[in-house]
């Protein structure tokens, strides 16, 4: 078991912040989880914030971040950051290309609620949405990262009958990386040996090397098909150990229809995994206009 | 001969009512209950892992999120 005092922060953190207690940061991750949760329903939520559209970005990391009330939900001011070796967008642009990309994000979302069970459309946005944020903008100083997770599972999420009309609402992708051991990276960087990345981070570079959003796209794909198996796995062993057999008969109709979906949903991410795949290029996240912006200022 | 279930099984077994909001059972919606608090849990710990990179293991990040959850988080705002 860690103790808490001895987790040395991460990065620059070290120098500028005290170290947050883990039950701090399960606050502020739970919190982003439960106000995706109110988005992906349409209700509505504190602040200016309407479905997914401009102002989400700053909203869910002031939710995340809330230990840091300087960093919170406040966009990065330094040019620092480099992601795969390449510098991502400049801080000065920062504004109106996160406006840009939030209004991108508002079309798509809303293009996804009209179309209902659209899984390829589905993992699209999705896998755009969180490259964009964390290897194209990289808005914030810290938990870029943990506000491209959340928003991932909220798009998700949006094509979900079972969260929209029967509100169960599990995280399609929880986890997306396994266990990452960066001190063991920088050791091997630092003999100059190329480190083994964890899947999710070679993903994420291949996608930034080839800008074909594919590997991303299989990757949310099989972590989703393994979420849906746990509950479709966990009904079916509560069910069988009253009703030996035939435990499909002893859901009601309305059961009945969420399982149907859930594992037709399961069977198309399975074959989407076994398939081979055009190029699906990274999306223009850049093209809106920004009178509307400007305007409202 | 009938298969009598074992005398554990036949004091669990749920009192099936449905819910009148959902129109889902107790069972299914005990179950769906148990998988989100799962997936909270999960995505927890995946900010955990985040936050304390190279400090932390999975089953590390995933004991102190259950914690996290067991003890009770704040009151979630909209």
């Amino acid at each position: 078991m860690v103790n808490n005092e001895e987790i040395p922060a991460f990065g620059f953190l070290v120098e500028k912040v005290p170290t947050p207690l883990p039950k701090t940061v399960a606050i502020g991750a739970d919190r982003a989880r439960a106000v995706m949760i109110h988005l992906v329903k349409n209700e509505k939520v504190k602040g200016k914030v309407k479905d997914f559209g401009p102002g989400i970005l700053s909203h869910l990391h002031r939710l995340i971040l809330f230990y840091i009330p300087k960093w919170a939900g406040q966009l990065r001011l330094d040019d620092d950051t480099k992601i795969a070796g390449k510098k991502v967008i400049r801080a000065d642009e920062l504004p109106d290309k996160v406006y840009c990309f939030e209004r991108w994000l508002e079309r798509e979302t809303k293009e996804l609620r009209s179309h209902p069970e659209d899984l390829d459309r589905s993992l699209r946005v999705a896998a755009a949405a969180h490259f964009g944020i964390t290897s194209e903008l990289h808005p914030f100083n810290d938990g870029n990262g943990r506000v491209a997770r959340i928003l991932l599972n909220g798009i998700l999420l949006i094509t979900n009958k079972e969260c929209l009309a029967h509100n169960i609402c599990v995280l399609p992708v929880p986890v997306l990386r396994e266990e990452v051991n960066e001190r063991e990276i920088r050791k091997l960087l630092e003999a100059g040996k190329e480190p083994k990345l964890d899947s999710y981070l070679q993903t994420l570079e291949d996608v930034g090397k080839s800008w074909d959003l594919t590997p991303l796209k299989l990757h949310l794909a099989s972590k989703w098909e393994k979420s849906l198996g746990s509950f479709l796995m966990a009904l079916h062993m509560r069910y069988a150990r009253f009703h030996k057999k035939n435990w499909h008969d002893n859901l009601n109709l309305i059961e009945w229809q969420i399982v149907e979906d859930m594992e037709r949903r399961r069977k198309w991410l399975e074959d989407f995994a076994a398939t081979s795949h055009s190029k699906d290029p990274v999306p223009d996240y850049f093209s809106a206009s920004l009178l509307n912006k400007h305007y409202q200022i | 001969m009938y298969n009598l279930p074992a005398e554990n099984d036949m004091r669990e077994k749920p009192q099936e009512s449905e819910d009148s909001d959902s129109g889902l059972s107790t069972t299914f919606r005990q179950v769906a209950n148990g998988e989100e608090m799962m997936s909270r849990i999960a995505a927890i710990a995946d900010a955990l892992l985040e936050q304390y990179a190279g400090s932390l293991t999975q089953s590390e990040a995933i004991e102190l999120a259950t914690q996290a959850v067991q003890e009770g988080l704040q009151k979630l705002p909209k």
